[in-house]
């Protein structure tokens, strides 16, 4: 039962930062999944397992700007953030 | 994903290329005006066609997939508005003999500034929660304080007709508007790989504001030609955006389809 809902919010932190890089382009989204797999050998769905990743990759590719798509992540996961994993998550991330 | 040594190598080629557009350009004007109109006519074929086949790949690579996807629509727009006019430009100065200014090519060259402030616009539109009132007002008061700058220091002469330089006049506004929207991507992808791209189209942004400032002084002083030395900014302009467009291809390729056994490895 534990795992299921380990699976499921894996699955949903993964479908919101997917949803928030393609709505800048697929490109953005394969050019992040590749600097996963290239520097971690893992794939967007870890991301909630190591946040810092993510963090990382973002503020290489985009600077500054990456706490705008953190941001952007965030504000999509903020009716789950009274879940302790996913509040975790998004405080690792930011 | 670039490595240092390919950064290197594209600043190489980048710079090899701007040196070049100078060289050649300042070779035509030892020999004479004529050959500096002919050569500085005919370098915008293949400068202009470079950057119109770099705009078409990296929209063919992004499509219409989000915002980026609409940017690029955008700046395929500008690189082919940026096309035409400089081969009507080329036309008429050549083929036809007449003073291409003002003419049909203008319309081209006006309706190229739409076309990049909404490639711009589309590009930050995802990030512009990171637009801070400070950086905004920076980037409003650099380009509003080089333009009255421009304004004090290139002062129309009594040459040129009263439309020609309105007209003239236009382009320095345009540009440094667009100086704005380019400046906010300098700030915020600051530190990021994309930066590259962004700030070569600062750069080029400022070249071109330079060069069409020194296109009203000229017009106004009715010494102004096609292959003048001042144009070089023109060509270093399109030579910016299309490495600015390379690297952006670079860091965003196709991800190559790796077999199953590398990653389980």
């Amino acid at each position: 039962m534990r795992s299921n809902d380990h699976q499921i919010k894996k699955a949903l932190v993964a479908f919101t930062v997917e949803k928030t890089l393609l709505d800048m382009g697929k490109p953005v989204l394969d050019a992040v999944s590749k600097k996963l797999l290239d520097d971690y050998r893992c794939y967007l769905p870890d991301c909630y397992d190591h946040p810092e990743y993510l963090k990382r990759i973002l503020s290489e590719l985009f600077g500054n700007a990456h706490v705008a798509i953190v941001n952007s992540i965030k504000n999509d996961l903020d009716e789950f953030s009274q879940q302790a994993p996913i509040h975790q998550f998004i405080v690792a991330l930011s | 994903m670039q490595t240092l040594l390919e950064n290197i190598l594209t600043k190489k080629y980048l710079l090899a290329s701007l040196a070049t557009s100078a060289v050649v350009v300042l070779t035509a004007n030892l020999l004479g005006r004529d050959a500096a109109i002919l050569v500085g006519n005919l370098i915008y074929i293949p400068i202009t066609g470079v950057l119109l086949v770099m705009a078409f790949l990296t929209f063919a690579r992004f499509g219409f997939t989000g915002h980026h996807g609409i940017a690029w629509a955008s700046f395929v727009g500008y690189a082919v508005c940026a096309f035409i006019a400089e081969m009507l430009w080329i036309i008429m100065e050549l083929h036809f003999k007449i003073d291409p200014f003002p003419s049909a090519a203008d319309i081209f060259y006006l309706v190229e500034y739409p076309f990049l402030l909404l490639f711009f616009i589309a590009y930050l539109q995802p990030i512009r929660g990171a637009v801070t009132k400070k950086i905004l007002a920076v980037a409003i008061l650099i380009p509003a304080s080089i333009l009255a700058a421009c304004k004090i220091l290139v002062t129309p002469g009594a040459g040129g007709e009263l439309f020609e330089i309105f007209l003239g006049s236009i382009y320095p506004i345009f540009d440094s508007i667009l100086l704005v929207p380019a400046l906010v991507g300098v700030a915020l992808f600051f530190k990021g790989k994309i930066n590259f791209m962004w700030s070569l189209f600062f750069f080029g942004t400022i070249s071109v504001f330079i060069a069409d400032s020194a296109f009203l002084f000229g017009q106004s002083e009715d010494s102004y030609y096609t292959g003048n030395p001042m144009e070089i900014l023109f060509h270093w302009d399109y030579i910016l955006l299309s490495f600015g467009l390379y690297g952006n291809l670079a860091l965003f390729n196709r991800p190559k389809t790796r077999q199953k056994s590398d990653d389980l490895a």
